[in-house]
């Protein structure tokens, strides 16, 4: 699992997501990509990406094709296993030795050493240096040091918590045991580096030299990127993909994307919005359809604890249970997301269904505990982001204000604008919410629910109960005993419904006849797609 | 509608005033000018009656987010829905007609706005001319050479809630330059007439001579410049809105059921079809009724 | 005549540094936090934004940071993004596309609207020139995107004459439809503005002497009148041409060409202020160096005008 821990709202991607494309017909669509060699090669869909080095955007497919790491999903099996690493293993969850595979190389034939690991972790970890896989750092011991809060220049430049033992030996120390740190190897930010990156870093940043499945060949600024097949890879078949050349054809948004796929000009899209997947499957047929089965990502409406209206959970609940997920998901999202019943999306080990008893559609029940919790005079205001889900938003508020009789009002604004708001605590009501997870657990979830955790900013929600649970569940190795403790800690949470559970979006990919699609624990990757011509 | 060509228009028209062929009277000219005069004028006025009193339109039937059920999301035109209905399942006519205001109201606030300040200032650039000419003069360049859809949405962006007036304010604050331009040079051409000067010798003093000499000869062709400009501001706001910068959701203007009908252009094709049919037929009344007008009252006639 | 032109760039000054300061003020005042914007939904800890905003000198008072920003600018350096890519580097990188689709709109939008009219004025009054008038304003009155969509799909998808949304395909493949979109679209203005200022150079009583000498019509059409009456439409062409330059949106987006409109919005979004400040400038600049160049192509069409 390598999807980006830096859940990427839409808009982030699609920052002016214009104008769907007319009606074309599919009758060239899908043809195969074979150029003049008959090299097995695949072209997917991206935006011109500010970096494709996989510590400074964890989220770029180019970046995961890249690299290898420690721990990995592997396709054919779909469990997490290890990849550039032959153990990683902890008694107390805290510390944790990392063992390395031995002999492996670089794509430029330096061999990768504990030493890769450790200088690619201090570096990322260094506030300073503005990388976003940053925040992955925070659990080790040793980051405080390295981003003192006062802005000030760090005393070190090293993670205590980080000890190289040997070549192919390392030592991780963490803040709080956390038995998902397997889960957090298998994340870009952790990708090892050369030390030429280190040396060079600006040659680096247009010419990244890795470890993993295919290796950089050149970036057209603004038109392509090329990735090959790496001959060196020792990684099991499960870990790579079936294409000889990665062809990343760059796009201002996903519409023209779709234009050049019905001409024939692209094999893989992923992201595809709701409203596209119905005219693809009519212009192009079923079979360019990929649905992603498991569900990552969840649509919510948050409730800041520190906007007083709002603070009752009688009042919370009436919200919620005065909104007709069934009818919004059949009509306007035609299908293509299923209504949310519980705090964590039903993939996860955790998940109970209906374990939020007020996420069902009954305007009478809502009513009474509107008037139970002495009733609403004010306006209730709901701030999303103007770039995504405007008909949604537009489509929620409406069954609040029709069903519960009381006034809502919609601000949309920037994606920069209401990320300010919600991380400085400063909105003035509910906030329209997407959440997905960086790898598959429910503590990416119930995190935004723990003082001061992933994501908590948004509700600023704090209860010591939840946290002890919480970090009680994190420290639990057995899978299924920490299952029962986080849905022990999100039965707490719900009582007071920090964030009112909307949909489980589906998330679609398209695809070309010779793009056989693949996805890891519910994240759709290019670099894993099989070569089917 | 693409707004960083289309926008530009103020000096285009200006020159274009500036040169105007006599009036041609009698005969199948005359005749057709009438026509013209007739037809557009008919659009403009039919188009602001949509926008004050859109109720006669509809029925006083129930306003454009009333009465709406999501399960009729996109449902084709009927008998019933003469356009159908939107994505929310709202009446799509009711919402059209709705429509007209937001775009009537920005086009024409938006002129009045740019040809009150472009009359003032151009008056004193022209009559007084010297450094004060030459400060407004600058100012009009540095305005002139933002590119426009850039300081547009960057001032739009400024406010957290927009709304038709934000967006008045957004438009008007950068529409204004091509007026001056306009409106100093034909101040230009009247200042050194013998009555102006007669004016000044009986010892009128600048104000005066201004505001009952200069600006009444001078000012028709910017009149007629800034009805042309209409249309303009009217495909301006569409366009901003259209991609995402302009009026948000709760408003109901014909730009927002554009932008929110381009992702439908397959599945429910009325949602771009009727406004866009709306907006094409308001944009043509007003251009073609500046351009009759133009031609009736054209300054060099008299 | 050098004088003059020096004259007309050190005026030039005053204006960049307006708009320049206009520009940055606004992107200041902009609400949303650029850092914020980095991440999406899981905000980076408080120490590493601590850290950055002090990187990028975002907690200094405004004035400051426009001071230093000037600085910079003048000594051809302008600043770098969030990711450390030098701006002017991000601009070079688009300035081709752009070049490309309005050096080739603005030809196509020559040709078509000068024809249309030419043949307006000569015929003016007759049927023939209110079909014109209302055809080209039909085609101002259509929402842009529509027209783009449509052709975008035929041309592109159903017939395959050309790439529909590839900007791999190279001048003129990629670039010809979206062009010719934006020259319909703009041909209107020009064609409006040629027919009404050859109409009325026709009228115009030094003609009517050449007509009286015994010239020849076609002498008079093409020798007197459409002379005369290019120099409005100059103006206009020129300054449209800086127009153009400016990038165009809608149509960059539907066809897939990665120039300034594009990077423009998308700064903007991400309140990248840093671009958005090089662009403008850029674009500022590009406006008033076609402004001087309209005026010294005056004296070259009309011998009356000595600058």
């Amino acid at each position: 699992m390598k999807r980006s821990p830096k859940m990427v709202l839409v808009a982030g991607a699609a920052v002016l997501a214009l104008v769907a494309t007319g009606c074309a017909s599919g009758e060239n669509g899908g043809q195969p990509q074979n150029d003049a060699q008959g090299k097995r090669s695949l072209s997917f869909m991206t935006s011109e990406p500010k970096t494709i080095v996989p510590q400074k955007d964890p989220g770029s497919q180019v970046g995961m094709a890249l690299c290898a790491n420690l721990m990995e999903v592997n396709v054919e099996t779909q469990k997490l296993e290890p990849l550039a690493a032959k153990a990683v293993e902890s008694e107390d969850a805290r510390v944790w030795s990392i063992e390395l595979q031995d002999g492996w190389t670089f794509h430029d034939g330096s061999p990768v050493t504990a030493q890769s690991f450790a200088d690619a972790w201090n570096a990322t970890a260094t506030g300073s240096n503005a990388w976003q896989g940053n925040g992955t750092f925070v659990s080790f011991e040793g980051y405080d040091e390295l981003n003192p809060t006062d802005g000030s220049e760090p005393s070190t430049d090293v993670l205590s918590g980080v000890k190289v033992i040997d070549e192919t030996h390392l030592e991780v120390t963490l803040k709080a045991p956390n038995a998902d740190f397997p889960k957090v190897l298998s994340t870009n930010p952790t990708c090892p580096l050369p030390a030429t990156a280190l040396e060079d870093a600006a040659a680096y940043d247009e010419a990244p030299v890795s470890n993993g499945p295919y290796k950089f060949v050149s970036w057209d600024h603004n038109q392509q990127i090329v990735l090959e097949k790496w001959d060196g890879f020792k990684g099991a078949a499960g870990f790579s993909g079936g294409a000889d050349e990665l062809v990343g054809k760059v796009y201002t948004s996903v519409d023209p994307a779709y234009t050049d796929m019905t001409a024939g000009n692209l094999d893989m899209i992923r992201n595809v919005p709701a409203t596209m997947v119905d005219k693809a499957t009519s212009q192009l047929g079923d079979k360019v359809l990929y649905e992603v089965s498991i569900g990552s990502k969840q649509q919510t409406l948050q409730i800041p604890d520190y906007v007083d209206e709002l603070k009752s959970p009688e009042l919370r609940k009436a919200i919620s249970l005065s909104i007709d997920r069934d009818a919004i998901a059949k009509s306007l999202l035609k299908g293509h997301a299923t209504p949310s019943d519980s705090l964590v999306p039903p993939a996860l080990a955790s998940y109970v269904e209906g374990a939020c008893s007020e996420c069902t559609f009954d305007p009478e029940r809502a009513k009474k505990l509107l008037a139970d919790s002495g009733g609403f005079d004010g306006t209730l205001i709901i701030e999303s982001n103007s770039n995504s889900d405007q008909q949604l938003v537009q489509a929620v508020a409406k069954q609040i204000q029709d069903n519960l009789g009381i006034k809502v009002q919609q601000k949309p604004m920037l994606g920069t604008e209401l990320s300010e708001r919600r991380n400085n605590q400063k909105l003035e009501g509910a906030a329209f919410g997407l959440w997905g997870w960086s790898y598959m657990s429910p503590d990416q979830y119930l995190s935004q629910y723990e003082t001061g955790g992933d994501g908590n900013a948004s509700t600023g929600y704090s209860n010591p109960d939840v946290d002890k649970l919480l970090r009680a569940a994190r420290a639990e190795q057995d899978e299924s005993k920490a299952a029962t403790l986080y849905r022990d800690a999100e039965q707490i949470i719900l009582k007071d419904l920090p964030a009112i559970p909307l949909f489980i979006p589906t998330d679609y990919g398209l695809h070309s006849e010779c793009a056989v699609m693949n996805d890891v624990q519910g994240d759709l990757q290019f670099y894993r797609a099989g070569y089917g011509c | 509608m693409s707004t960083a060509t289309n926008t530009v228009t103020p000096t285009e028209g200006a020159q274009a005033a500036a040169r105007i062929p006599g009036k041609v009277k009698g005969g199948h000219h005359y005749w057709w000018l009438r026509l013209r005069f007739i037809i557009s004028g008919s659009i403009v006025l039919l188009v602001i009656l949509m926008a004050a009193l859109p109720q006669i339109f509809t029925g006083f039937g129930p306003g454009p987010t009333e009465n709406c059920d999501i399960l009729n999301s996109n449902l084709p035109p009927s008998a019933l829905h003469p356009f159908g209905m939107d994505v929310q399942g709202c009446d799509y006519y009711t919402n059209v007609i709705y429509g007209a205001r937001a775009s009537i109201l920005v086009g024409i606030v938006v002129s009045l706005i740019a040809f009150a300040i472009a009359a003032a200032v151009g008056a004193i650039a022209g009559y007084f001319g010297g450094w004060i000419d030459a400060v407004i003069s600058r100012l009009c360049d540095m305005a002139f050479g933002l590119p426009f859809i850039l300081a547009a949405i960057v001032v739009l962006q400024l406010f957290g809630q927009r709304n038709v007036w934000t967006v008045i304010f957004a438009l008007a604050l950068f529409s204004w330059p091509g007026g001056v331009r306009f409106m100093r040079s034909s101040v230009l051409e009247v200042r050194n007439r013998e009555y102006v000067q007669a004016a000044r010798l009986l010892g009128a003093s600048n104000s005066r001579i201004i505001r009952k000499h200069i600006v009444p000869n001078a000012i028709t062709p910017l009149l007629v410049l800034q009805t042309l400009g209409v249309g303009g501001m009217i495909s301006a706001e569409a366009g901003l809105t259209f991609i995402g910068i302009g009026l948000t959701p709760p408003a109901v203007s014909w730009g927002l059921q554009l932008a929110a009908a381009r992702d439908y252009i397959d599945a429910a094709p009325h949602l771009l079809i009727f406004p866009a049919v709306f907006l094409t037929i308001t944009v043509l009344g007003f251009v073609l009724f500046g351009e009759a007008m133009r031609d009736e009252f054209d300054p060099k006639g008299k | 005549m050098m004088g003059y032109v020096l004259r007309r760039i050190l005026q030039m000054i005053p204006v960049l540094l307006g708009a320049t300061f206009i520009i940055y003020a606004l992107t200041f005042l902009m609400p949303g936090d650029p850092i914020s914007a980095l991440t999406g939904e899981r905000p980076l800890p408080e120490a590493t934004v601590a850290q950055i905003r002090q990187a990028y000198h975002l907690d200094d008072p405004f004035l400051i940071q426009y001071g230093n920003y000037m600085l910079g600018v003048f000594r051809g350096d302008f600043g770098i993004d969030f990711f450390g890519r030098p701006v002017m580097g991000l601009i070079l990188e688009r300035l081709p596309a752009t070049f490309a689709l309005a050096m080739t709109a603005w030809v196509l939008k020559l040709f078509i609207g000068l024809i249309i009219g030419v043949y307006g004025g000569l015929r003016h009054g007759k049927a023939a020139d209110h079909f014109a008038l209302v055809f080209t304003v039909l085609f101002m009155g259509i929402p842009g995107f529509v027209i783009a969509l449509g052709a975008q799909t035929y041309f592109g998808v159903h017939l395959g004459w050309v790439d529909p949304a590839g900007v791999r395909a190279g001048w003129p493949m990629a670039f010809i439809l979206p062009a010719l979109v934006m020259a319909i679209e703009a041909a209107a203005g020009l064609a409006r503005l040629t027919r009404t200022s050859l109409v009325d150079v026709l009228r115009a009583e030094y003609l009517r002497t050449a007509k009286a000498k015994g010239l020849s019509d076609q002498r008079i059409i093409w020798g007197h009148a459409l002379r005369n009456a290019m120099i409005p439409v100059v103006t206009y062409l020129g300054l449209s041409l800086a127009g153009m330059l400016g990038g165009a949106v809608i149509i960059e987006a539907i066809f897939n060409i990665p120039g300034i409109g594009g990077l423009m919005v998308s700064s903007i979004n991400n309140k990248e202020g840093t671009i958005v400040v090089g662009i403008a400038t850029m674009l500022v600049l590009v406006y008033l160096v076609f402004n001087l160049l309209v005026d010294l192509t005056y004296g070259l069409i009309d011998p009356r005008v000595r600058v």
